[in-house]
């Protein structure tokens, strides 16, 4: 009975355990224009990398949040109104993928070891918000 | 005839052969038997009864197995057992005594090891996230609103970034009705569509 008990208690883990998968990501907001102004500390790598299109002399980090994705939908709010909502949708081989969607984009893409991926969120003041999406430091 | 100095020394002849007698005794016995044959003769006949006795004794024994007395003895014998800490402090101290050298040379060589072992488990294991086994980030694929006059563009860095950037478009819409997906492979450039002067871009959305 103790044993059925067990095997029983086993089985019904299982799913809990396979929902239970989560991957951290942290999302950066930030403020982009070309304008001439300052680069906060940090985005100096941001601004070499949109820098092979767009020079952008004004990069401002407006906020930070760590997100433990799963496949329920986690939101980011962005100043320009508009709502980032990321889900991840597999994890194989220790290695993520993940949905974007922050419109009018949605993007599929599979997370790096120590990189990031920079999606325009749209027009915000004089500039543009950006959302940075990269491994939590 | 008596000689009363046999008489003296007669009873200490026996503990002479047997080595029973003070230094001072031996002397005396020594000097007595110098000067009395008949004394020395019996001294001697000790001796060769000694010897004899001795002789048949060792033959005796030969003959015996003694293997299965001694452990007899000694499966009597319980050792009394040590607690578990004085055991392992009697063996470290042995061990440090007679074996110092291995033991330091051990000791620093498990000493490095987890020198190393621990900073390259947690750079390897611990300190990584789950999720990030890939080097670099990878689009699979990005779509839009079809409603929105804008195209993506997708640009992979060379340090394994994405840029997911969202240009006017001027091109005719898709005719699907639905969202304009962009499927990236490995074969594609690492820049797609992304033909505009960065001022007109800007503000686009």
């Amino acid at each position: 009975m103790t044993r059925l008990l067990c095997v029983a208690l086993a089985l019904g883990a299982l799913p809990a355990l396979a929902e239970d998968k989560k991957v951290p990501v942290q999302a950066d907001v930030v403020f982009a224009s070309t304008a001439p102004g300052s680069v906060d500390k940090g985005l100096e790598a941001m601004q070499a990398t949109l820098g092979k299109r767009v020079k952008y002399a004004t990069l401002k980090a407006l906020s930070t949040k760590r997100l433990e994705l799963s496949a329920k939908p986690s939101t980011v709010e962005l100043p320009n109104k508009k709502v980032a909502e990321l889900v991840l949708e597999t994890l194989k081989n220790d290695v993520a993928t993940v949905r974007v969607k922050l419109p009018p984009t949605e993007t599929t893409y599979q997370l790096g070891r120590g990189k990031s991926l920079y999606v325009q969120g749209g027009s915000h003041d004089s500039g543009e918000v950006w959302l940075v999406l990269a491994m939590p430091k | 005839m008596k000689n009363p100095a046999r008489e003296k020394f007669l009873p200490l002849l026996s503990p002479y052969v047997d080595g029973e007698l003070t230094p001072e005794e031996r002397q005396q016995v020594e000097q007595h038997l110098a000067n009395n044959k008949e004394s020395a003769a019996q001294v001697a006949d000790f001796r060769a009864g000694d010897a004899l006795m001795r002789h048949a004794l060792e033959m005796q024994g030969d003959d015996i197995d003694w293997k299965a007395f001694s452990d007899g003895v000694m499966s009597q014998l319980t050792p009394e057992k040590l607690p578990f800490f004085t055991r392992l402090k009697l063996s470290l101290g042995e061990m440090f005594q007679y074996q110092r050298g291995p033991m330091v040379a051990a000791m620093v060589g498990a000493a490095a090891a987890i020198a190393i072992a621990v900073p390259v488990a947690m750079k390897l294991g611990a300190g990584l996230p789950a999720g990030y086994g890939a080097e670099r980030v990878e689009v699979q694929t990005v779509a839009v609103d079809s409603d929105a006059p804008v195209r993506p563009v997708v640009m992979e860095t060379d340090d394994g970034d994405a840029v997911i950037w969202v240009v006017a478009d001027d091109k005719d819409k898709s005719p699907d009705g639905g969202k304009k997906k962009k499927k990236k492979t490995g074969d594609e450039s690492s820049e797609e569509e992304l033909n505009e002067e960065p001022e007109k871009r800007q503000g686009d959305l």
